[in-house]
């Protein structure tokens, strides 16, 4: 008791000294709690989005490329395959093939084409507007629409691949019709279109 | 209230050595005790306060046999029955007065902080004429206010030895008659001795008795008689 009343007079005497040293103390200890609480979580989601997708089909190359750029569309990207793949998947009657195309991206975001069964099987749900109906329209991720202020009704524009490819692929106009409910996943930075 | 015979002490790392063959110092007395620099007075009133332990000899003090208790021991003797004053005052900065006062029951073991202890301190600061700065701080009060508060420090456990290491050599003349009329009387009151370690010769006159620590000391030396230090100032 005596130790504790020394210490509180001490601690009001210098309470300046004692403010900073308590801040800096709290710091200290806050820091790596809150980074391995960070981690913790990104480690968690990242393993839940992984753990949620049963199996990931794609040409014969890197099997992390693939993974990643299918189930948190990364940047690096698999050889694609063909449709005719797919086809022979959903000949099987093993699985329900998605196809995901994620060559594209729009002002930093990434244009994900697939089909609408990947909305139901990730759960997402359109908050604002409609879901699309034909080619040409998107749907935005939560964040993507945040970040970039578009709403139902405006239209992005896919960045070309090559500017100088006259060959190549050229931007293609979306129009879109609705803005997705937020997951705290990556659909929130992707814009999904139909392919 | 002392008893020192055949007392011998050396610090472990050599060097210094003292050696008391008699002293002894009545209850109630007041002894100033002097000499140079360097000649054992401080280390004498440690063996006193048992901060420090005889090698050889007899020590008793306020009727405790001081060579043979335990650390725990001398600690709780310490605390109940040594009180101590410093030059530098020794106060402690972030305690207001009253609480320096208080202190020895903070830290004193076996001591108990109770209603008494605190009418003691209060009634004491205010015969040391202090009674209206108990809120203050150290650092806000005077050379002479911080050395009241250590006397009241050193009183309010009602010690039976008062060991004072150069008390007043911090103050100015005037304060240093009134800090000691102060010491003396407080202490006669609680019937207490005091034992004075001083370099001020002015002083001399008004304790009971000195000690010319330098003499005994080469008095005390083996072939030298057993003497009973004595000779109170004209």
């Amino acid at each position: 008791m005596n130790a504790l009343f020394l210490a509180f007079a001490h601690l009001r005497w210098t309470w300046a000294r004692s403010i900073v040293l308590v801040l800096v103390g709290a710091l200290i200890l806050a820091v790596p709690m809150v980074t391995q609480t960070l981690l913790r979580g990104s480690e968690e989601a990242l393993t839940r989005r992984a753990e949620a997708t049963p199996l990931v089909l794609g040409a014969r190359g890197s099997q992390l490329d693939l993974v990643m750029s299918a189930v948190y569309f990364s940047e690096d990207r698999a050889q694609p395959i063909t449709r005719a793949a797919e086809d022979a998947v959903w000949d099987s009657g093993l699985a329900l093939p998605i196809p995901l195309h994620t060559a594209f991206q729009t002002n930093g975001a990434r244009i994900v084409g697939t089909s609408l069964d990947y909305f139901d099987f990730r759960g997402l749900e359109v908050a604002e507007g409609r879901q699309i109906a034909i080619l040409g329209e998107a749907v935005l991720g939560a964040q993507v629409a945040q970040r970039l202020g578009l709403a139902p009704g405006d239209t992005v524009v896919s960045a070309p691949e090559n500017l100088f490819d006259l060959d190549g692929v050229y931007p293609l106009e979306l129009q879109i019709t609705g803005v997705l409910a937020a997951t705290g996943t990556p659909d929130d930075e992707a814009v999904f279109t139909d392919i | 209230m002392i008893d020192a015979r055949d007392l011998s002490f050396a610090y472990p790392r050599g060097g210094f050595a003292l050696n008391v063959r008699d002293l002894q110092v009545a209850a109630g007395e007041r002894v100033a005790v002097i000499g140079p620099s360097g000649t054992g007075k401080t280390t004498l009133l440690n063996l006193l306060a048992g901060l420090a332990v005889p090698d050889g000899g007899r020590l008793t003090v306020a009727g405790t046999d001081l060579a043979g208790q335990s650390d725990g021991q001398r600690r709780a003797f310490r605390a109940r029955r040594i009180g101590f004053i410093f030059q530098n005052f020794a106060l402690v900065d972030y305690l207001d007065a009253l609480e320096n006062i208080l202190y020895p029951y903070r830290v004193g073991v076996g001591l108990k902080l109770d209603a008494a202890a605190r009418d003691r301190a209060r009634l004491l600061a205010e015969a040391c004429g202090i009674a209206e700065r108990l809120k203050n701080h150290p650092n806000a009060l005077s050379g002479g206010e911080q050395q009241r508060v250590a006397i009241c420090r050193a009183l309010v456990t009602q010690p039976a030895l008062i060991l004072a290491d150069e008390a007043t050599g911090n103050l100015d003349p005037d304060t240093k008659e009134a800090i000691l009329d102060l010491l003396f009387d407080r202490a006669a009151e609680m019937q207490a001795t005091v034992l004075a370690v001083t370099h001020d010769h002015g002083l001399l006159p008004r304790f009971d008795r000195v000690i010319d620590f330098a003499a005994l000391r080469q008095r005390t030396a083996p072939e030298a008689q057993p003497v009973v230090p004595e000779g109170r100032p004209a």
